[in-house]
């Protein structure tokens, strides 16, 4: 009996001690440097999502480098969670892994991810969007976190028969002209609503605050260093008045995209125009397939902006970075991206291949035959620096959820006054 | 060691002490991995302001002292929280053994079908049934709007109205748990002997009579038992509010609960400060709180069940 309470105490001491040596043993980053000959086996973790639909491209990199096997693996909806978990205990990190443009801003920590410059990704720089190529960068482009995968663009979906009902052109040239700047875009929801008594856009906050702040230039909520700008920067205030007169005058449908009223709104044509980036486009085909012919495509007001796309990582956890960043390099390249571009429809960050013939052609008969392959490239052209840096989620989530309180009926500066000290506080924790 | 029948007696209890420890082992050992050690952790982390990526800043008990004294939404969560249990919980309870007792006379044929009806909304996936809930809660093209209109009356704003989220995500609740409860409630009076009734019968009590003479005081500790899986799992709500408000309004919705915070649980605002706001501390200070939360109510449970024993 007398040997009951040491024998626990050892159980248990050696149990904790075990368990606290497994969380904090880290891989000694100096092991990547593999001196590896190409003919060894090498397994490349890599964690995906379901967007960029590089799957093919996985296949085709197996076969062609025989030495190297790809272990994908897809967990949805805990993919951010997982990563930080993984990064944060110091194991269980893959080689290669995805994050979209709205969690990249959020891992942008140094000490979590290998410089890509280090393995000459300065190089690649040319072949990509200025613009998508710096929101996978440090604020000053010395750091190097990711290669964009593919891109978003914005233009402009609007139902044709709502612009006829309305007495207004149906042409795209004379529609992207009706809306070439934000101010007109508000004089063309007022006049469709007039006529029409449909609303103009989906909702406030992706109908009117997400593509304005895009384009609100490089450093919106935050300044280069970080600090919170959001109260101070116009641009910030000019996108979330626009978006509140929007919404004050009832010119947004209150149907928020992806939601469900959403997807029947599509259908239906309950609001006259959508930004929609090229990812879209399928979302659109596949939520309201009896909407063929209905939509068409034009270019949005104040050029265009970027919404989505994803960037590729090698966490310095890996063991692999060299292998990793060469698989890297090779499926995001123009001509990878080309032919995800042609089997996926996902648009590619690299400019050079807009050029190429099979591209330009391209029409989408779903959308009255809209030439994408033409507006799409010109709206890529048109899409400026953006934020890209400390918690951007947290503070478009902010937005996000009370932009409907105004289209409610909420005194748009009260509630304007109320989230900047929310997102203050929220911050400082 | 020595020899000697003494000690060997005592060799003998010690090493059956020692199996008893290593029979249990197993639990322990994945207990002190995934369960304690992870608690303490979380009470260790409480005391830091961390982002989970980059330095830990030691803030004491700054967490607790902001979720206790300038956290609105903490105390708004908690309040939604109960108002969820509160609008689901009884009422499930009521209607399972309402059920059971139906269930459980002899005349109905087919008890089977019946039981596996009721019962399918438990193991049907969460993801179909938040999004047939947002088709049937839908604002614009809702089942239910569908239906006042046909009536004549208003629609009603399920997705900006707090009380109407609350109800929509509280019939979700209700009506994924019921079965749940209903079979639990039929065990509860299939365990009552039935000569209880034969001699009740004999002595001329009515059915009535017998249901709230002998059907409810047999069945009282299943309905502790009910209440209290009830309690710990609607303390912890998450996935039903979660998933209905991403299909109904969209992911910022789901993150909030709602445009007003109308439907966000403790563990819900747990999830958000984590995961969107990046405080990890202050994420680790609320999940502790919410444990203290439920361990007052585990014993509030054991001194009432007890006080229902004597």
């Amino acid at each position: 009996m007398r040997m009951k309470r040491p024998f626990i105490m050892l159980l248990a001491a050696g149990l904790l001690a075990g368990s606290l040596a497994a969380c904090s043993s880290s891989n000694d980053p100096s092991s990547s440097d593999t001196s590896e000959n190409a003919n060894t086996p090498v397994k490349l973790t890599y964690w995906n999502t379901n967007g960029p639909g590089l799957d093919g491209l996985i296949k085709q990199y197996q076969e062609e480098n025989k030495n190297i096997t790809l272990d994908v693996q897809i967990d949805e909806a805990n993919h951010k969670q997982n990563l930080l978990t993984a990064l944060s205990a110091g194991s269980g990190a893959p080689d290669i892994v995805i994050l979209t443009v709205d969690d990249i801003p959020q891992f942008k920590k140094e000490d979590y991810f290998y410089n890509l410059k280090d393995f000459g990704a300065d190089a690649l720089q040319k072949d990509y969007l200025d613009s998508r190529w710096k929101q996978g960068t440090s604020a000053d482009g010395s750091f190097i976190f990711g290669i964009p995968t593919d891109s978003g663009p914005m233009a402009m979906m609007y139902r044709t028969q709502l612009f006829e009902q309305a007495g207004l052109p149906t042409d795209r040239e004379e529609v992207s002209k009706l809306a070439a700047t934000w101010d007109d875009y508000f004089k063309l929801g007022e006049t469709i609503k007039e006529k029409t008594g449909k609303p103009l856009t989906t909702d406030a906050f992706f109908g009117a605050f997400l593509p304005k702040i895009q384009q609100g230039g490089e450093f919106t909520f935050f300044d280069k260093d970080g600090n919170l700008t959001m109260d101070t920067n116009p641009a910030v205030k000019e996108a979330w008045d626009f978006s509140a007169k929007l919404a004050q005058v009832g010119l947004t449908a209150q149907q928020p995209d992806f939601s469900n009223d959403w997807k029947v709104g599509l259908d239906t044509g309950d609001f006259a125009t959508m930004f929609a980036p090229p990812w879209m486009l399928g979302l659109v085909k596949q939520n309201a397939p009896n909407a063929k012919g209905k939509w068409d495509i034009a270019m949005m007001p104040g050029g265009s902006a970027n919404w989505g796309g994803s960037f590729l990582l090698i966490p310095k956890q890996s063991k692999h970075a060299k292998e990793a960043y060469a698989f890297i390099k090779w499926i995001l390249a123009p001509e990878q991206q080309l032919s995800v571009y042609e089997s996926n429809g996902n648009f590619p960050s690299t400019p050079g291949v807009y050029k190429d013939e099979g591209f330009t052609s391209k029409k989408d008969n779903f959308f009255n035959g809209a030439p994408v392959g033409e507006i799409y490239p010109k709206a890529a052209e048109q899409v400026t620096l953006m934020d890209s840096i400390n918690n951007w989620s947290a503070i478009t989530n902010e937005i996000g959820q009370q932009l409907p309180n105004v289209e409610k009926g909420a005194d748009p500066e009260r509630t304007w006054t109320e989230l900047v000290s929310k997102v203050k506080s929220t911050l400082a924790r | 060691m020595r020899t000697g029948q003494a000690a060997r007696r005592f060799n003998q209890r010690m090493s059956d002490h020692i199996s008893g420890y290593l029979y249990t082992l197993p639990f322990f050992a994945i207990f002190m991995v995934f369960g304690f050690y992870p608690m303490l952790y979380t009470i260790y982390i409480s005391l830091f302001k961390w982002d989970m990526l980059g330095d830990r800043t030691f803030v004491g008990l700054r967490n607790y002292r902001l979720l206790l004294t300038d956290d609105p939404l903490f105390w708004k969560s908690i309040g939604n929280t109960f108002l969820i249990w509160f609008e689901s919980v009884p009422f499930q309870i009521l209607f399972a053994i309402l059920l059971a007792v139906l269930l459980n006379q002899a005349f109905i044929k087919g008890k089977g079908v019946f039981r596996f009806f009721i019962f399918l909304p438990n193991i049907t996936s969460l993801v179909a049934v938040s999004l047939i809930f947002a088709n049937v809660f839908g604002v614009k093209y809702g089942l239910f709007n569908y239906l006042l209109t046909l009536l004549g009356l208003d629609r009603i704003d399920w997705a900006g109205d707090s009380w109407a989220t609350q109800l929509a995500v509280a019939a979700l609740v209700f009506w994924r748990y019921l079965g749940f409860h209903m079979v639990i409630q039929l065990a509860g009076l299939q365990s009552i002997p039935g000569d209880l009734y034969e001699a009740a019968t004999i002595d001329g009590a009515s059915k009535g009579q017998q249901f709230f003479r002998i059907t409810i005081p047999l069945l009282t500790p299943t309905i502790m038992f009910s209440t209290l899986i009830a309690t710990t799992g609607g303390l912890q709500l998450f996935t039903e509010p979660f998933t209905f408000m991403s299909d109904l309004s969209g992911a910022v919705a789901a993150v909030n609960g709602g445009t007003n915070n109308q439907v966000l649980t403790v563990v819900m605002y747990l999830y958000k400060t984590a995961f969107t706001d990046h405080a990890f501390g202050y994420s680790s200070a609320i999940a502790n709180l919410l444990l203290v939360i439920i361990l007052l109510f585990a014993l509030f449970n054991s001194l009432l069940v007890g006080k229902l024993r004597r």
